[in-house]
């Protein structure tokens, strides 16, 4: 699995990192967008990778196969 | 099952709908509440009440209305501010809540620094003392109520700290939000509304001294950060900085408050879970998004009015019309959590409706977590045995969140 944000879409809600902060950063300055940390998710953190999906407001991130 | 109360028997869909609508629901014992969203999703999942309000209790529904992005939040809201409330006006000023997609953005992308990760472990040190002396306090009583006592008092100060309110000020404000916390009961008597009304301007007034003070000396904390994000850019309004405040103290006070109680007395209620948690102490994140899922104290969001038709499996809601998602409803969907009403610390994927979703996900969802985090652990390391000293638990009839009126608890010191 891989991770993607859209960043047309994301407006770096940080709601990525705070649930999988191996995966996602995002900085503090204005206009701050996620990056994806590791683009190949690891399967113990398979988990965390759903949930950032999930808590995305913008739903910008998606895993693909 | 039949659940009678005086005046309604609730077999009836639209008598269902009502109840829930007018609080009454939210005020019966024990696990009633979702019985009733149980009643509905079986046979009624995408259902309109007589006032016209679409009620919503699968998880699927629930979920896609709350993602669902062109929504207005706020015709209402608007309306009784352009009618002279304060309580409205200082909302109407907080578009993080209840305006546009535009401005919820802009508002919540200057607030959120202080919301992100870092700056929320910040805060830990401090959580973790007030928790241990409220503890210490509590402990030597033996008895206490575990609300009013002890879980009442830790989110007030934790929002303080975090706006950059002097802690010589919290006694104050955790009176006033005690007394806001009344702004939302069904039945409002003229005595809760002048109380209501005096905390609304005491906290108005506080906050426009407050952002004067810290106009002249600035502080690191988040209303001294939007003052100046406001003054560098003129980005955020006098009147939206008091909101913002308002608002972050109404949406982080009693919320966390009852989530703390709530929580508690579901561990009470499923003494197994309560020692796995024990023996499992790696399984409290988990844990945390469980009780949530489970008794989280917000029952269901704001109403948001559809500018677009929104399909719902069979069903599709034109434009125009309002909806209600049922977090409660949604939380307990056997669909998405199989035997949802057992309380499981270590289910898989428990991904609740507790916070929202979508666009008005609760900005401060890692502060709640934050504390339940603290609380939940101290109580696992200060305490040895913990017990109801009075049954039933009592809830009143404020919404859209479940309130616990009293909470006596006996604890026997670790």
């Amino acid at each position: 699995m891989r991770a993607v944000v859209d960043t047309a879409l994301c407006q770096g809600h940080a709601r990525c990192e705070d649930v999988a902060p191996e995966l996602f950063a995002v900085g503090d300055e204005d206009g701050a967008r996620a990056r994806v940390l590791q683009p190949e998710v690891p399967e113990d953190l398979l988990n965390a990778a759903e949930d950032a999906v999930f808590y995305c407001p913008m739903g910008a991130i998606s895993l693909v196969d | 099952m039949t659940t009678t109360t005086a005046e309604v028997d609730l077999q009836d869909p639209y008598d269902i709908a009502d109840a829930l609508l007018n609080r009454q629901a939210l005020a019966l014992p024990g696990d009633t509440p979702w019985e009733l969203y149980r009643m509905l999703r079986e046979r009624n999942p995408v259902f309109k009440s007589r006032q016209g309000m679409w009620i919503l209790t699968r998880y699927a529904d629930a979920l896609a209305a709350l993602r669902h992005p062109p929504m207005d939040l706020g015709p209402e809201m608007r309306r009784a501010a352009a009618a002279g409330h304060l309580v409205a006006q200082m909302n109407a000023a907080t578009m993080l809540y209840f305006e546009d997609p535009a401005d919820t953005l802009r508002q919540r992308r200057l607030v959120q620094q202080a919301f992100n990760r870092h700056s929320v472990a910040a805060l830990r040190p401090m959580v973790e003392t007030l928790v241990d002396g409220l503890l210490t306090e509590n402990l030597e009583r033996g008895t206490f109520d575990y609300l009013w006592d002890f879980a009442d008092n830790i989110p007030v100060n934790v929002v303080c700290e975090l706006l950059g309110v002097p802690r010589a000020d919290v006694p104050v404000f955790r009176d006033w939000t005690r007394n806001l916390a009344e702004a939302t009961s069904a039945v409002i008597t003229d005595e809760i509304a002048q109380r209501v009304q005096s905390a609304v301007q005491g906290l108005h007034d506080y906050f426009v001294d407050l952002i004067a003070v810290l106009r002249k000396n600035p502080n690191d904390r988040l209303l001294s950060l939007m003052i100046e994000a406001r003054d560098e850019g003129n980005r955020l309004s006098e009147e939206e900085l008091v909101g913002l405040s308002y608002f972050t103290l109404s949406a982080g006070s009693d919320t966390t408050t009852q989530l703390l109680t709530h929580g508690t007395i579901a561990l009470l209620q499923f003494p197994d879970q309560l020692r796995l948690l024990r023996e499992r102490r790696d399984l409290m994140p988990n844990a945390i998004e469980e009780l949530i899922r489970h008794s989280g104290p917000v029952h269901y969001t704001q109403p948001r009015t559809l500018l677009e038709p929104l399909r719902l499996g069979d069903v599709e809601v034109p434009a125009g019309e309002t909806v209600l998602a049922s977090v409660g409803g949604g939380n307990r969907d056997p669909e998405e959590f199989p035997d949802p009403d057992t309380l499981d610390i270590a289910r898989p994927r428990v991904r609740h409706l507790g916070f929202s979703q979508g666009l008005h996900l609760c900005i401060g969802a890692p502060i709640a977590r934050l504390e339940a985090d603290v609380v939940f652990g101290a109580m696992l390391d200060r305490i040895a045995g913990l017990e109801f000293a009075e049954t039933p638990i009592e809830y009143s009839d404020t919404g859209p969140m479940r309130s616990v009126k009293r909470c006596l608890v006996t604890a026997e010191p670790a």
